[in-house]
C-alpha cells in the first residue's frame, strides 16, 4: 500500500515537472515581427496605426525595434519571462518591448519593459525607472494609448546619446578651474621676489653627518570600505539562454 | 667727517673700481691700478682724511630734529659742492661733479666690513638684465615693456651679516606606510606606523642676513645666493664708483633670521634622510646651534627703479652672479581674456568627451 502511494506521488511530481518544463515552451508568445501587438485589444484602429508609425519612425532612428505588446494572460509565465520570450526570434537583435497584461484586478495587472541587444546598454536601470514612473499613472488610469506613446517617446529620448542638464555647467566649471590653474601658473612668473625658505645654499660641503638612525615599526591598522557597486549601468538576466535587461511593475 | 676720493696718482682725476677689469681705472687717463697696490695708499689716505672736513653746523637749524639725526653733509673734495646724504651712506657720487666719494668714518673701527664681494657685472649688464627679465613674460602689460623708463640704476654695496653655525639636531618622526588591496566586496587599506629617529649634525657657512633697512629684506634674499668664494678682504677702494651703506640693523637683531633659515634647512636635510614612507610628520624637533660666528660683509647689488602708472617698481640684480629679480604688474585684461579662452576650449573638450563616452 505504502509503495503504491510512493510510486503515485513520484509519478505526480514527474508529471508536474514535465508540465512546468514543457507547457510554457510550447505556448511561447509570438508576434510575427509586428511592432504593435494588441492581443488584449486596448487600442482602437486609429490609435494602433498611430503608435505603429511612431514606433517605426523612431525605431529606424535608433536602429532597433520598439514594440508594444498587450495580452490578456501571461499563460503562467512571469511578466519578465513573457516579455523576454516575445523578443526571441521575432525582432531585430536590438529591441525594447513594453508588455501590458490586463489579467486580474486593480493592482494585480502586470506591465514590463524588456530590453535586448544594444538596447540593454542604451537604457540604463535608472532610465527604465524613469520611463516606468512616467507611464504608471496612465496605466492606472486606463489610458493605455498615452502610456504606450509616452513609453515610445521616452525610450527614444533615452536611447539617443544624451547628457543630463547639469553636465554642461560641470564641464564649464572644470574648464574654468583648469584655466585658472594655467593662468595663475603663468602669472607666477611675474613674481620673483620672495623670502628664502632656508639656507640650503650655504650648507658646508659634506658637513652633514647622521650619528643615529632608527626606524622602528610600531603597529598596523586595516581599514576596509565596501566597494562601490556600478550604479549607472544596466542589470541583466538570462531567459531562454539569451540575455535581457528590463524592469516591470504592477498597476 | 672724512670723505675719500681716490685720486689718480698719474693725473689727479677721481678714479673708481672697474668691474670688468676687476681693477681701479682712471676714466681720464685710462691708467689701471691693481687694488692690492692701492692698499698702502689707501691706509695713508684713511688717516689723512679726518682733520680738514667738518660738520656743516650752521645748516643745522634748517633741519628738524628727526632729520638732523639722520642726515650728514659733506663737502666734495673735487668741486667743493655740498653732498647731503643719509647717516648710513658709506659711498656715493658727488651730485655736481659725479666723482665717486667714500665716507671714510662710516667704515672705521667696528663698522669696518670684514669682506667685500666686488662687483663683477657693470651697469650695462644690469640694464640688459632688466630687458631680459621683461622678455618671455606672457602676462606682462605690453605698455610696461614699451614705456620702460628707467628712473634710476645704481650699484649698491649692501651690508650683510654673515653667520657661520654648526647645528646639532635630533628629530623624531611619526611615519606611515600604506598597502592597499581589495576583494570582490571590500577595499582594504593597511596603514603601518613607524617611529623614526635621526640624530646628527650639519654645518652652515656665511648665511647672509640683510643689515640695511634701506633694502627690502625679501628683495635682498631673492637675489641670493652669493658665492662667498668671490669675497676678498675689505678695502675701501672697491667702493669707489658705487653706492654703499653701512649697516643699521646690528648683528644681534639679524641673528634670528639666520637661525630661522638654518633651522629650516636643518629640518629639510634631516627630513630627506627619511625615505620610503607615505607620510612623515615630525613629532619632536630639537636643534642646537653652536660655534656661531658672525662676519660683516658688503655684497654687490644693482638696484633699478622704474615707474609704471604712478607705481614704483624696484628690481635687483646680483652684482656677482647676475641673478635678476623684481615683481612685475599683471595685464588683467589679458589674464581674463585668455582665461576665458582656455575655459571655453577645455569645457568644450570635456563636454565633447562626455558625449563621446555616451556614444561608445
Amino acid at each position: 500500500m505504502k509503495t503504491t502511494k510512493r510510486v503515485c506521488s513520484l509519478l505526480f511530481v514527474i508529471a508536474i515537472l514535465l508540465t512546468v518544463a514543457v507547457l510554457p515552451a510550447s505556448a511561447e508568445p509570438t508576434s510575427d515581427g509586428r511592432l504593435i501587438v494588441d492581443n488584449a485589444d486596448l487600442f482602437n484602429d486609429a490609435q494602433e496605426a498611430e503608435l505603429k508609425t511612431l514606433a517605426q519612425e523612431n525605431g529606424k532612428k535608433q536602429d532597433c525595434d520598439i514594440i508594444v505588446y498587450t495580452t490578456k494572460s501571461l499563460d503562467g509565465y512571469s511578466a519578465q519571462s513573457y516579455a523576454d520570450y516575445c523578443h526571441i526570434n521575432n525582432y531585430n537583435d536590438n529591441s525594447v518591448l513594453l508588455l501590458i497584461c490586463v489579467a486580474g484586478g486593480e493592482g494585480e495587472r502586470d506591465f514590463h519593459i524588456s530590453t535586448h541587444g544594444d538596447c540593454i546598454k542604451k537604457l540604463k536601470d535608472s532610465e527604465l525607472e524613469d520611463i516606468k514612473n512616467a507611464i504608471l499613472p496612465y496605466l492606472q488610469g486606463g489610458d493605455y494609448y498615452t502610456a504606450a506613446k509616452t513609453y515610445i517617446n521616452q525610450s527614444v529620448e533615452y536611447m539617443a546619446p544624451h547628457l543630463k542638464w547639469y553636465m554642461l555647467p560641470i564641464a564649464i566649471l572644470i574648464g574654468f578651474a583648469i584655466a585658472m590653474l594655467i593662468m595663475n601658473g603663468i602669472r607666477k612668473k611675474l613674481k620673483t621676489v620672495q623670502m628664502q625658505s632656508g639656507a640650503a645654499n650655504y650648507v658646508r660641503q659634506d658637513s652633514m653627518n647622521i650619528t643615529q638612525s632608527r626606524d622602528t615599526y610600531l603597529y598596523s591598522t586595516v581599514a576596509r570600505t565596501r566597494r562601490a557597486k556600478e550604479s549607472s549601468g544596466s542589470s541583466t538576466h538570462s531567459t531562454g539562454g539569451d540575455s535581457f535587461g528590463g524592469s516591470g511593475g504592477k498597476f | 667727517m672724512a670723505l675719500q676720493e681716490y685720486k689718480c696718482p698719474c693725473c689727479g682725476g677721481a678714479i673708481s673700481f672697474d668691474s670688468t677689469l676687476q681693477k681701479m681705472k682712471c676714466p681720464y687717463c685710462d691708467t689701471e691700478f691693481d687694488v692690492e697696490a692701492l692698499r698702502g695708499y689707501d691706509e695713508d689716505l684713511k688717516d689723512e682724511g679726518s682733520d680738514d672736513l667738518e660738520w656743516n653746523t650752521d645748516a643745522g637749524s634748517q633741519w628738524s630734529t628727526n632729520e638732523e639725526g639722520s642726515l650728514r653733509t659733506y663737502v666734495c673734495k673735487s668741486c667743493g659742492g655740498e653732498i647731503i646724504c643719509d647717516e648710513n651712506t658709506a659711498a656715493t657720487e658727488c651730485p655736481y661733479c659725479n666723482n665717486p666719494v667714500v665716507m671714510m668714518n662710516q667704515l672705521k673701527g667696528n663698522l669696518k666690513p670684514d669682506y667685500v664681494i666686488p662687483f663683477k657685472l657693470d651697469k650695462k649688464a644690469a640694464v640688459e638684465g632688466l630687458s631680459k627679465h621683461l622678455t618671455g613674460k606672457f602676462l606682462l602689460p605690453k605698455v610696461f615693456k614699451d614705456q620702460n623708463h628707467l628712473d634710476e640704476v645704481k650699484g649698491v654695496y649692501v651690508p650683510f651679516w654673515l653667520f657661520d653655525a654648526d647645528a646639532d639636531a635630533d628629530i623624531r618622526y611619526r611615519a606611515t606606510r600604506t598597502r592597499m588591496w581589495s576583494d570582490s566586496d571590500y577595499n582594504y587599506t593597511e596603514t603601518s606606523y613607524f617611529s623614526i629617529y635621526r640624530a646628527g649634525g650639519i654645518g652652515f657657512d656665511h648665511v647672509p642676513v640683510d643689515g640695511s633697512t634701506h633694502m627690502a629684506d625679501d628683495l635682498m634674499e631673492s637675489v641670493e645666493p652669493f658665492n662667498f668664494d668671490g669675497a676678498v678682504d675689505f678695502q675701501t677702494a672697491y667702493l669707489a664708483g658705487y653706492l654703499a651703506d653701512k649697516y643699521d640693523v646690528d648683528a644681534e637683531q639679524s641673528i634670528n633670521r639666520a637661525n630661522d633659515r638654518v633651522k629650516a634647512s636643518t629640518e629639510d636635510a634631516f627630513r630627506n634622510t627619511v625615505q620610503g614612507y607615505a607620510t612623515v610628520t615630525p613629532e619632536a624637533t630639537n636643534i642646537r646651534l653652536h660655534n656661531g660666528k658672525t662676519k660683516y660683509a658688503l655684497y654687490p647689488v644693482w638696484i633699478l627703479n622704474t615707474t609704471y602708472k604712478d607705481e614704483k617698481y624696484t628690481f635687483a640684480m646680483n652684482g656677482q652672479t647676475g641673478k635678476f629679480v623684481g615683481n612685475l604688474p599683471t595685464d588683467w585684461g589679458k589674464f581674463w581674456r585668455f582665461g576665458a579662452l582656455i575655459t571655453a576650449i577645455v569645457s568644450a573638450l570635456i563636454y565633447g568627451g562626455m558625449w563621446l563616452w555616451q556614444l561608445l
